[in-house]
């Protein structure tokens, strides 16, 4: 049987069941609005028992999933503008994550595509007026032919 | 019935109802507004039963097997389900009964010792 055959067939049972304790305290000779509110008080909270019926079908988590998934989208599309701003918001904080894991990937935690890349070392001069390592040429091509403690000189 | 006060009822313990819908269902099929009515009736109004909560309780009973639904005709000619016992219904209906028996029997006992004797 279908949940939603089972729910309507609740719904059923509980409508005619009121209805049958209106009519007996109808006949006990009650006001119509009294019999009325007499049956549902004597019947109990009708939510919180469809609730604990559901509960004797099973799935309900993944029933209460669905539904505050279609609550949440009802809710998003009756405010658009709420939901440009949170998916805008979403998209940038994301996008700006990825972009800045992708510098730090590289940059920091990749080796750099060399052979025996833990190896590598480093030299470079420093020039105290510019305040920045700059190689003289000369310099450079002197290191490449004569610093012999290094495998090689690129 | 409603005109009685209400400190003059009794909650149901925890898992009584269940008992107490088996047993009414041996007299045969019925509605859930009837099994309401029969347990207050049998009870001579003593019992209070949300009757709503005979709702989840009938459905529980169902999946257990104990008891099984049909669709029929209610006295104000419309559709309505009745809950009919299974032969497993039965079975549990006397395991419980029996279990019942037994504890209202040992609280009985230890509430008045002096009268067990007589009575059982």
């Amino acid at each position: 049987m279908t949940r939603r055959r089972r729910e309507e067939e609740l719904d059923r049972d509980i409508r005619e069941h009121l209805e049958m304790e209106v009519r007996d305290n109808i006949e006990r000779g009650m006001s119509p609005e009294a019999a009325q509110s007499a049956a549902l008080r004597k019947f109990g909270n009708i939510a919180r028992i469809k609730e604990e019926t559901r509960a004797v079908w099973g799935w309900t988590r993944v029933q209460q999933a669905a539904q505050d998934l279609r609550y949440a989208i009802r809710a998003l599309t009756k405010n658009p503008g709420f939901a440009a701003v949170a998916a805008i918001t979403l998209a940038l904080g994301i996008g700006m994550n990825a972009a800045v894991f992708g510098v730090v990937n590289s940059v920091l935690l990749k080796p750099l595509p060399y052979p025996d890349a833990n190896r590598l070392v480093w030299i470079t001069d420093y020039n105290p007026r510019f305040k920045m390592e700059v190689v003289a040429g000369p310099d450079f091509l002197d290191w490449k032919q004569q610093a012999q403690s290094f495998e090689k000189r690129d | 019935m409603s005109t009685r006060e209400n400190d003059e009822r009794i909650e149901l313990l925890q898992g009584t109802l269940d008992l107490l819908i088996l047993r009414t269902l041996q007299l045969g099929p019925a509605h859930g507004h009837a099994i309401a009515k029969a347990i207050e009736r049998n009870s001579e109004d003593v019992l209070q039963v949300e009757q709503g909560s005979l709702y989840p309780a009938l459905h529980r009973l169902i999946k257990r097997g104990w008891i099984s639904a049909i669709e029929g005709t209610s006295e104000n000619n419309r559709k309505a389900k009745f809950y009919r016992l299974t032969a497993k219904g039965k079975r549990q209906l006397t395991v419980e009964t029996s279990k019942w028996e037994k504890l209202a029997r040992a609280i009985a006992g230890i509430l008045r010792p002096a009268e067990q004797e007589g009575k059982s």
